[in-house]
Parts: structure tokens; sequence; C-alpha cells
């Protein structure tokens, strides 16, 4: 690229051009919607399978199942130690994504340790996870302009009214199915298409 | 013809480098040279200018143990960018 008087045609060219590189940067958040996608739709069709059939399997693998958070904590941090040493053009859409997850674990977490003595925690504790899940993707699907998160998101919300009108080990299946529709799905939408979120 | 384009802005690289800007959080210096294709000694003396008159920020650090130098636009950056579009389209609008 050499310095000389330009046209107003080379001018529009740059700037067009430019403007399309920056647009074309991923923010990687595909991996981690894979990742937390597949661990919390197998932990809760793990806890449906546990509370549907009881048995001793299924309960060892209920037991098993929470060691998973353990395991996205590490894969999440290998993907960030990953992301920060390749990407070297940093996408605004990332910042929107940072903070509406930290958000989404704080909310997750708050609701743990103050309700989790309430008769009623695995209820609130489904409805939060669809809550909360949905709207944040709704939000950054019409932000990111990405349909499959505004679907999911919007179907997350939906499967809610279900929750109060089942038993407790259909409740952790519509969960699953909330997450598979909100986070899974769309995470590998994100990965596997040229969306640019 | 161009005398109310800004002087800074009104430069191939550093163009591109602002455009660039403009769309990301942050860019790192070896994604901008690949970008603009242009030596390392030439870009950095179109980042200095561009420093100068606070149209961009940039950081040094470490990443990884080496060093990385990240650039990110200001708002005067910001401003002066918008003002270039408009100024061009005022002129575009004219030729037509």
């Amino acid at each position: 690229m050499e310095n000389h008087n330009l046209t107003s045609e080379e001018q529009i060219s740059i700037i067009e051009n430019s403007l399309k590189h920056s647009s074309k940067q991923k923010t990687g958040a595909s991996n981690y919607y894979i990742i937390w996608g597949t661990i919390l739709t197998v932990t809760f069709m793990v806890h449906f399978l546990n509370t549907h059939f009881k048995t001793d399997f299924t309960a060892l693998l209920a037991d098993i199942s929470i060691s998973l958070y353990a395991v996205g904590g590490l894969l999440s941090f290998l993907q960030s130690r990953k992301d920060d040493k390749n990407e070297t053009l940093v996408p605004l859409n990332e910042k929107v994504y940072k903070y509406a997850w930290i958000g989404a674990s704080i909310g997750i977490g708050v609701i743990c340790v103050s309700q989790g003595s309430s008769n009623n925690f695995i209820e609130l504790f489904c409805i939060s996870i669809l809550l909360i899940f949905g709207l944040i993707n709704l939000i950054i699907g019409g932000v990111t302009n990405f349909k499959p998160l505004i679907i999911g998101g919007f179907l997350s919300m939906l499967l809610i009214i279900l929750i109060p009108l089942s038993t407790i080990d259909y409740k952790f299946l519509i969960t699953a199915i909330g997450v598979l529709f909100n986070c899974l799905i769309p995470g590998l939408m994100m990965k596997y298409t040229r969306a640019n979120v | 013809m161009f005398n109310n384009l800004d002087s800074i802005l009104h430069s191939q690289t550093r163009l591109a480098i602002i455009s660039i800007l403009m769309g990301v959080e942050e860019a790192e210096f070896t994604a901008l040279k690949e970008f603009t294709k242009v030596s390392a000694g030439n870009l950095s003396l179109q980042l200095d200018k561009l420093k100068e008159n606070e149209y961009i920020t940039i950081q040094k650090e470490f990443k990884n143990k080496y060093p990385v130098t990240k650039c990110r636009i200001t708002k005067k950056g910001i401003l002066a960018f918008e003002h270039y579009v408009e100024t061009l389209k005022e002129y575009l609008d004219i030729k037509k």
C-alpha cells in the first residue's frame, strides 16, 4: 500500500475494504457456546434419567455429571488462552458476549447461593437457566444480527411456561431441551456457517 | 479539490488503519501490517503520526512472553473519520 494523492474512488475503496475486513472477524464465542451447551445439556439429561428411572446406574451418572462443570471450566480456560494467543484483531462484539455472560454467571450464582435451601429450588433453578440464557441470547442475537440466537432465546423463554406444570424429572428434560436450543445449536451454527459472530 | 479533507487521514495507509480500527475493539501491529501490506518501518511511522494527532492510542505489552503492540481508535479519531467520510460524501454529491 503506497502513499500518493488519493482519488475519491480509491478512498471509498480503502474504507470499504477495511470495514469489510473488520466485520469478517469472528469472536470465537462459538467454542464457549458448544462447550457449555454440551455440558449443560448432558448434565440436565442425566438428571432427567436419574429422576425418571431412579436406578443405581443413573444415580452414578448423575454424581459423575457434576464433575463436568469442572471440565467445562478447564476447557473454557484453555480455549481463552488459545484465543488470546491467536487473536490479532479484537471484534467489537466481543465485549457484548463477555459482559452478558459474566452477568449471567453472577445471576445464576446468586440464585444458587440465596435459594439453595428453598423447597422449590430445582424449579427455580431450571426457570432461571432458561430465562437468563434466553434473555441474553435474544439480546446478543439482536445486537449481532444472528437469527439462531434470537430464535433459541425465544424458544428457551417459551419453555419456561411448561416447567411449573411438569414433574421434577420433566423439569430437567425441558431445561436440557432449552439449553440445546439456546446454546448448543446456535453455537454449532456460529462455528460452521459464515456468520461473523 | 480535497481541501476540506483531513490531511492526516488523506493517506492510503493511515486511512486504511483508521478504517480497520473503526470496526474493531483493538488491533495488533501484525494484523495491521498484514492488511495494509506495508513494511514494518512504514507502518510504525504512520501509526506514530496517528498517535501524535491523538487519533489512536498505542499500547505495548507482553503476550506469551512476546512483545505485542495494540492499537485502538480514540474518540477524536472516530470523529475525524466520520468527518472525513461526510466531507467525501459531500464531494461526491457535488461531483454528480
